[in-house]
């Protein structure tokens, strides 16, 4: 299996900056996407990844919500994580949180984010993930043909 | 729209009592508006769809513009080229909300006396579209149309034509109809999800799936009821949870409370075990299992359904031709632990490999055409080894490793495979295992 990978497709850098030293230090990889077009291309060699998704509520884009369920349907290695820059209404949250996560987000994040829930969510879902892709393997059998039988 | 005192209602003329008739009976919403621009008359379902009355409104005269009226008059309102003889349509937002739904389609058509005079206007009124809920939201349409595009990608049709899954496809279509709460038993991968949200299909409301396993309860139990939560989702149509037996009990009984009130979602639990092995563990509260489990499933591993594996990858990744018979021989040769999700990945792997051409065995990981080469090789044992043979050779191969691991040293040998000196040497000479050589003194 292939290292782990956490893409972050964001306006700025706040978002990797919180998260940097997190995943050095348990050697998964950080990769900062500013362009929607290059970001698809991060998930072609299936590896266990987490898609932090930065939003705007106030005008989002069509090509974003493209790409959630594009992610959903065609790589179920990955977890994508939908993150509202703005501050949003209490009142919004809900009909917000139900649309994205029927288009397949696993997770919606609003403002105020703090470091240790980001944290926690990443290695809540980099456990689940890699759980998931770690497949069960036949038990190792004893090869009697190597021994007195093939003589 | 001037508030104008209500004109006396006039007697009825043989003529008015036809056409009152007529209007009263339909299901349609007609109203009409005389020439002076004073409703004359509207029907009970025009009192119905407006949710007003009419007789408080008998006379009310229509103002020239729509701009200066109440939210009711503007939208009833006759454009002007009516009143110059011409019909129309239009559709216009219902009263007092900025956009619908719901709009009201409205069509008017001028009533023409001698010379071409207008005597008055019939209209016409139908609701399109249902009201938002009180302090909904307005998204962006652009999601509403992926949701509904996604939605029509998860039919019955993904579960199969055998016999098996037919009588699979029933339980599960008879589940969602009457929002049975169900639980999915299956392997990781098999596409329990996936058989959630095709029962969710076309029914109201949003799907949602929350995995329990691997996350910080209070993360679990912020996204469950924190502010913003699923709880708080009006229109939370469907729930999946993935391994339920993973939640904190005490957010067990909470899931449980809301999901079989009245106003919970429809629940599908996900899970490698069954709903009663997971109550007898302990790790779920036997609520689950008396009123959250009505139907239980089983969903069969990819290994038992290699026969339609042609199928599974063309909906995998759609393409004009089918997987060659060697390729297909490759993939059924292979145990599939990692079901769907494995499948998935190696076809598109597969497919990125062959650039664009059809796929061959060559383009599959090696892994799995190792397990092909295993499977088809022409070796079959002349005859099956019985046990004595069975326990020689493993008795064998353990003292040559001993040997091995201790240079050939009998009595460290020995006492590695936990025996005397005197019965290795025995052992040596019964399997005819040369004696090392003597290690140099």
């Amino acid at each position: 299996m292939k290292a782990p990978q956490i893409v972050v497709l964001a306006a700025d850098d706040w978002l990797g900056n919180q998260l940097r030293e997190f995943i050095a230090d348990h050697r998964w990889l950080l990769r900062e996407v500013r362009q929607l077009g290059a970001f698809a291309g991060h998930f072609d060699d299936r590896r266990p990844s987490v898609a932090l998704l930065q939003f705007d509520w106030r005008d989002l884009r069509p090509e974003l919500a493209e790409l959630i369920v594009l992610l959903a349907q065609d790589h179920p290695e990955v977890a994508v994580v939908a993150v509202s820059d703005a501050k949003m209404p209490e009142d919004h949250q809900p009909d917000w949180t139900a649309v994205l996560l029927d288009l397949g987000c696993r997770w919606v994040l609003y403002p105020p984010l703090t470091r240790a829930v980001l944290e926690d969510l990443l290695s809540g879902w980099m456990s689940i993930l890699t759980d998931r892709m770690r497949w069960p393997t036949a038990e190792p059998a004893i090869d009697l043909a190597a021994g007195s039988y093939e003589e | 729209m001037a508030n104008e005192p209500p004109e006396p209602e006039p007697a009825p003329k043989p003529r008015d009592l036809e056409w009152r008739t007529l209007f009263r009976r339909s299901r349609s919403a007609i109203f009409v508006v005389n020439g002076r621009r004073q409703l004359r008359y509207a029907n009970p379902a025009w009192e119905a769809a407006t949710g007003v009355a009419f007789a408080p409104l008998r006379g009310t005269k229509f103002s020239e513009t729509r701009t200066s009226a109440s939210p009711l008059w503007a939208t009833l309102a006759p454009p002007r080229e009516v009143w110059r003889g011409e019909s129309a349509r239009v559709r216009r937002a219902a009263p007092g909300i900025e956009h619908g739904p719901p709009w009201w389609d409205l069509a008017f058509f001028p009533l023409r006396g001698r010379g071409e005079r207008i005597l008055g206007v019939v209209g016409l009124l139908d609701v399109v579209g249902e009201a938002r809920p009180r302090g909904a939201v307005k998204l962006p349409a652009i999601l509403e149309t992926l949701r509904h595009q996604r939605s029509q990608d998860f039919t019955f049709d993904l579960l199969g034509d055998s016999p098996a899954l037919q009588r699979l496809q029933s339980q599960l279509r008879w589940a969602a109809e009457h929002r049975a709460p169900t639980w999915l038993t299956g392997e990781a991968g098999t596409g329990k999800e996936t058989l959630a949200r095709t029962m969710h299909g076309a029914s109201h409301g949003h799907f949602s799936a929350l995995e329990c396993a691997g996350l910080q309860p209070y993360l679990l139990e912020g996204i469950l009821f924190g502010k913003g939560g699923l709880a708080t989702i009006r229109t939370l149509g469907t729930l999946y949870l993935k391994n339920p037996a993973r939640l904190p009990r005490d957010l067990q009984t909470r899931v449980a409370e809301w999901c079989t009130s009245a106003k919970g979602p429809h629940l599908i639990c996900g899970s490698p075990t069954a709903v009663a092995e997971s109550v007898a563990s302990g790790a779920l509260i036997s609520r689950f299992q008396m009123q959250l489990a009505t139907l239980e499933v089983r969903i069969p591993p990819l290994r038992e359904r290699l026969n339609e594996l042609p199928e599974f990858l063309g909906r995998i990744a759609p393409s004009p031709t089918a997987p060659a018979e060697d390729v297909l021989k490759v993939l059924r040769a292979y145990s599939w632990p990692g079901n769907f999700h494995e499948l998935a990945g190696v076809w598109h792997d597969a497919l990125r490999r062959a650039g664009g051409t059809a796929v061959q065995p060559a383009h599959l990981p090696r892994s799995i055409r190792e397990r092909f080469l295993i499977e088809s090789s022409a070796y079959t044992p002349r005859k099956a080894p019985g046990l004595d043979a069975i326990l020689e050779s493993v008795e064998r191969r353990m003292i040559l490793r001993a040997m091995a691991a201790t240079d050939g040293h009998i009595t460290a040998a020995a006492a590695k495979l936990g025996i005397f000196r005197t019965r290795l040497a025995r052992r040596l000479e019964a399997l005819k295992i040369a004696w090392p050589p003597e290690p140099p003194r």
